[in-house]
């Protein structure tokens, strides 16, 4: 449980954060204003939206813990997105602001037919909405278990203060929210940064925590091997990442409706290229923060797994005997690794390379013994529930965080993932009702008034909330649902990003020659995940190619209809 | 052509260079980080 005056800070920074978003929107009565804040956001306002609407609460606790597990190379996943925001700054974004939509897929009934946007749009909706019952479960269920609340406790919290924010104040609300979210979320974390570094054993810096970060592996940034089954190397980062980059911010409406809010072209590019600027840098100290995470607790005691539920429940069933032996082989195995650790630093001071070598053949072997003892206490959760979540990563950095930093700070880093998971869900909530509106309701009733239409956003908005929560019911395996949430995405994403690309770029092709080729390639996409090994980032470029290239070639037999 | 044509293609044209300039600008530093990366990956290996 957290502390008085840790609460007090967490109840102070929600209220403020929905107060600031309502009163800085309170004005929001037109339809545009909902969908898209009016056209009238700065590009800083863009900027911050659009990377709040990236930086979910899940990706806020986990990166932490995958620099901490897996080291630096996550950050590779972000190679493609500068070049994306190139490429999309250069292409979509002026032609979407040309012709002043509220949707990506309205461009797409102009530009081809309306069954080409309904299948963009229904694709959309599919994907979108099942992941916004994870967007919001996920970090409910990680707060819960953190700090003892009951699931729907905290789910409901979540909700409540998404839907306060979005029903009052619309996408407007959700842009100046994001703003200051954003901000929360930066500044906890260079503070969190600091914090972990000062915490570091006396008189060890960042150059001796890069050592031993180093020597364990955690610093391997750049893999330039080619291989299509690995998830992170610099070419799945680059091609992949691009490709998934560029259908996300420039197909997927909750991103497309953050930068549409820009008053102009020229507002949306500058908010999307500095993002593009700052986002592998921002990456790799998220990731590093991680990093000295785990140098942190190479020197010090850390429980043998981070989940607490599932440790507890270990602890107190059938394998208990089991899982307190491995328990203790690990604490035991940690105290003669932080021993053989502090003599390696103090050899390498005094230039003593034979005690080094020594102290590190020893700290080596205490590695290996530790990871014995871990695999042994996962194989113990498993006995005791074959469906436990065996994937402890989320949970690292909170555990860091609530057992190490002062009085407040807690509080703080606590109301910023709170603030991320409010970022990513109100941006999907919001995309998702624009998309029920502009997309299906206002095609089905084509007469109706802008009043109408902007009661129905309001209620298409609770819908796709009552839709996400009572999805996250079913959501009972957090690890594989967020991968299956990267996968879900990835799954449609190149497909849709090639019906926009063979819009910009093959001139002839007509609606019924990119129909077919969107299902032509949406089918290899899926023989892709079924059949192959090919790492999910590789599907967004496969589709995306494949598309563009059936339908370049049907282009000469179903053209392209010009209006007389 | 008008004089305010040529001038508004002028202008255009000034226009798409200080896109032109940003854009590499963002590539530039993209491939500045990878760079320090790579020298990281290779001194703590």
């Amino acid at each position: 449980m957290i502390r008085p005056a840790d609460a007090a800070v967490l109840i102070v920074a929600l209220v403020a954060l929905v107060v600031w978003g309502f009163f800085r929107a309170r004005a929001t009565r037109d339809l545009s204003g909902f969908l898209v804040a009016g056209h009238a956001m700065p590009w800083p306002v863009v900027a911050f939206s659009v990377m709040a609407t990236q930086a979910s609460a899940v990706t806020f606790m986990a990166t932490p813990g995958q620099g901490y597990v897996g080291g630096l190379s996550f950050v590779q996943f972000y190679f493609g997105l500068p070049i994306a925001m190139v490429v999309l700054c250069a292409t979509l974004v002026p032609v979407f602001q040309r012709l002043r939509v509220n949707t990506a897929y309205e461009f797409l009934e102009q530009r081809f037919d309306g069954k080409t946007r309904t299948l963009a749009a229904g694709l959309f909706l599919v994907q979108r909405g099942l992941a916004a019952g994870i967007t919001l479960y996920a970090p409910a269920l990680v707060l819960s278990v953190i700090l003892g609340w009951g699931i729907g406790m905290t789910c409901a919290l979540l909700g409540a203060l998404v839907v306060g924010t979005i029903v009052l104040g619309g996408s407007k609300a959700v842009a100046h929210a994001h703003a200051l979210q954003f901000s929360i979320i930066l500044g906890t974390l260079a503070l969190t940064f600091v914090l972990v570094l000062r915490g570091l054993p006396q008189g060890m810096g960042l150059p001796d925590a890069l050592v031993v970060a180093g020597a364990a592996g955690r610093l391997a940034a750049v893999d330039a091997t080619f291989d299509p089954a690995s998830r992170y190397n610099l070419w799945a980062g680059l091609l992949g990442g691009f490709f998934l980059q560029l259908s996300y911010f420039g197909t997927d409406q909750s991103q497309v409706g953050r930068f549409l809010a820009g008053r102009s072209a020229r507002e949306s590019k500058l908010g999307l290229l500095f993002n593009g600027l700052v986002k592998v840098p921002m990456q790799f100290f998220i990731l590093l923060l991680g990093v000295l995470v785990f140098v942190a607790y190479r020197f010090e005691p850390a429980p043998v797994f981070f989940n607490p539920a599932e440790a507890a429940r270990a602890a107190s069933g059938p394998f208990a005997d089991d899982w307190r032996a491995s328990e203790h082989a690990w604490d035991a195995a940690r105290a003669d690794l932080a021993r053989a650790l502090r003599e390696e630093t103090a050899a390498r001071r005094a230039g003593d390379a034979a005690t080094e070598r020594d102290a590190h053949a020893r700290a080596l072997a205490a590695d290996v013994a530790a990871s014995a003892a871990r695999t042994r206490a996962v194989a113990a959760i498993q006995s005791t529930d074959p469906n436990a979540n065996t994937n402890d990563t989320n949970y690292i950095f909170l555990r860091y965080v609530l057992s190490h930093l002062p009085l407040g700070v807690v509080g703080l880093v606590l109301a910023a993932i709170f603030a991320a998971a409010m970022n990513s869900s109100m941006s999907e909530l919001n995309a998702l009702a624009s998309t029920t509106v502009v997309d299906v309701v206002e095609r089905l009733r084509p007469g109706a008034d802008e009043r109408t239409l902007l009661a129905w956003s309001r209620l298409a908005t609770l819908f796709w909330v009552v839709f996400a929560v009572v999805f996250a019911q079913f959501a009972a395996r957090l690890g594989s649902l967020v991968e299956a949430v990267n996968i879900m995405g990835s799954l449609f994403y190149g497909t849709i990003l090639g019906i926009f690309l063979t819009a910009l770029f093959v001139k002839r092709a007509g609606g019924h020659a990119v129909f077919i080729a969107a299902l032509l390639g949406e089918a290899a996409v899926i023989a892709c995940w079924k059949l192959t090994s090919f790492s999910f980032l590789w599907w967004n470029l496969i589709g995306c190619v494949l598309t563009v290239a059936v339908a370049a070639a049907l282009a000469p037999w179903l053209p392209r209809r010009i209006p007389t | 052509m008008s004089h305010e044509k040529r001038a508004t293609e002028r202008a255009q044209a000034a226009q798409d260079g200080s896109w032109a300039r940003l854009y590499a600008l963002v590539l530039v530093a993209l491939a500045l980080d990878i760079a320090l990366l790579w020298w990281l990956t290779e001194r703590y290996k």
